[in-house]
């Protein structure tokens, strides 16, 4: 049975009001000790508040993003998983020049995402574990116009902090895209995985060309 | 029953895609590459006819950049926001038929509900559907369609595929959309009615609606992808397992951090210990 509007607009009233003050008072220091939703929680509203608008330069959005990444998710793991069955073809150097090109990418690919947000929210709803000391944590992000957005966070606990690993909207894996497309950059190269740096190195070259600072 | 007053556009629009797909046929099936590793990945995509696929890709691609994607900029541009949600609402409504006999065939009464409830408001209160009252009211809408239904009643998904301008599908999803196009009752209406050119009118403005919502995304994916062509197969097989299971989660998809038993085999614990052979 759908529940009557007058008792959802009550529970968003109260989802709206519980957001609201859970924004303004959550400690800082979540990030490192809290729950896992503690974590997602105070992870996106650092997102909205830095990335989102167009109130910042184009690089200034990049250069915050990949800040944020470096910080707040395991790019190691997220960089193996990319990688897939060709991380055991990949020397420590090329798994070291790999990661930091994958970083600006990824930092690119998602700034220009944020660019369009304004005015958005977000709700933690609930977690779960997520298998293999991960926990899953989901959320959906409220619009100013249009239906409510899911969102999912895969997390886990690395050195008693917390480190995101990957990053779901409505059902939509970036991680898991970009290991499909990396498989086949290597697939179809001579060079193995040296073929996808060096595509990878093309590729930041462009967008950082293409970003203006102003 | 097909009238053959139909004939007209859908023939015409038929042999384009028939001659679109075999020029496409032409370049035969993929061959499975000889490394283990790239064998391996090969078999996970079910993607057997790569070649042809691409090729349609191409051809879908080149009559976006020709027609749909200029028409989603002029619609986007020259309409106010207010007459493009109003279209969007519109043909939202007129899905919703669709939408509930999927929802009750899938067993999801309370989802069968929500769908019977916002058309009996949006068709009256908000005026044929433009006004989505419905969702004013709390009540948020959902799709749902015949591929859908036939994977919650156990059908897989089958091989990729790359329909004429319908774009990414496969056996049960293009299944699902056959089904649709005769069993919808504003079709069936339209044919009746020997007005079948509302049929098309209606399938291009769908069209132009989600490509002018997704202006700046489809854009954006375009332009920061490596391999276009895959990045749209693999966001479309998520969101379509999004959909399929109504948004109660994914967990079967390979993500970082969990191991499965093959890569537990085939990979060293630590990555510094990995050497390039």
């Amino acid at each position: 049975m759908t529940p009557s509007p007058v008792l959802l607009r009550k529970f968003r009233a109260l989802g709206a009001a519980l957001l609201f003050s859970a924004l303004f008072t959550w400690p800082t220091g979540a990030m490192q000790t809290g729950s896992a939703m503690g974590f997602v929680k105070d992870l996106s509203s650092t997102v909205l508040n830095q990335l989102t608008g167009t109130d910042i330069s184009d690089s200034e959005r990049v250069k915050r993003l990949r800040k944020l990444l470096v910080n707040h998710f395991d790019v190691p793991v997220v960089g193996k998983f990319v990688l897939g069955v060709y991380w055991r073809r990949t020397s420590k150097q090329q798994f070291d020049q790999f990661l930091k090109l994958y970083e600006i990418y990824v930092a690119h690919n998602y700034a220009g995402l944020f660019k369009k947000y304004h005015g958005e929210t977000i709700d933690i709803l609930r977690e779960q574990p997520g298998g293999d000391d991960t926990t899953q944590v989901f959320g959906r992000i409220n619009q100013v116009s249009g239906p409510p957005i899911a969102l999912e966070m895969r997390v886990h606990k690395k050195d008693g902090t917390f480190k995101a690993l990957d990053l779901k909207i409505e059902g939509v894996s970036m991680p898991l895209t970009h290991r499909k497309q990396f498989a086949s950059v290597i697939g179809r190269s001579s060079n193995g995985v040296q073929g996808l740096i060096d595509a990878l190195e093309k590729a930041t070259s462009r967008f950082e060309a293409e970003t203006p600072s102003q | 029953m097909i009238r053959t007053s139909q004939s007209g556009v859908f023939t015409k629009l038929g042999l384009v895609a028939l001659l679109a797909f075999s020029a496409a046929g032409l370049s035969g099936c993929a061959s499975a590459p000889k490394d283990p590793a790239a064998k391996a990945e090969f078999e996970r995509e079910n993607d057997p006819i790569e070649p042809f696929n691409r090729a349609m890709f191409a051809f879908n691609k080149q009559m976006d950049g020709m027609f749909l994607r200029p028409a989603a900029v002029i619609y986007k541009e020259a309409l106010p926001g207010v007459v493009q949600d109003g279209i969007h609402n519109f043909l939202a409504n007129l899905r919703s038929p669709v939408v509930l006999a999927n929802d009750l065939l899938q067993g999801e009464m309370d989802r069968a509900g929500n769908t019977a409830g916002r058309f009996a408001i949006n068709t009256t209160v908000g005026v044929l559907g433009v006004w989505d009252a419905a969702a004013y009211m709390g009540v948020e809408g959902h799709s749902e369609d015949f591929g859908q239904t036939f994977a919650v009643w156990g059908a897989g998904e089958g091989f990729y595929i790359v329909l004429p301008f319908l774009g990414p599908s496969n056996p049960r999803d293009a299944l699902g959309l056959l089904t649709e196009w005769y069993v919808d009752p504003v079709n069936i209406i339209a044919r009746n009615e020997d007005v079948e050119e509302l049929i098309l009118v209606r399938s291009v403005v769908t069209g132009v609606d989600f490509r002018a919502r997704n202006l700046e995304t489809i854009d954006e994916i375009e332009r920061t992808s490596l391999d276009y062509y895959v990045a749209i197969r693999s966001l479309y097989r998520q969101r379509r397992m999004e959909e399929i299971s109504n948004g109660r989660g994914t967990s079967d998809q390979p993500a970082p951090g969990i191991s499965y038993e093959r890569e537990k085999q085939e990979k060293p614990k630590d990555p510094s210990s990995a050497r390039a052979q």
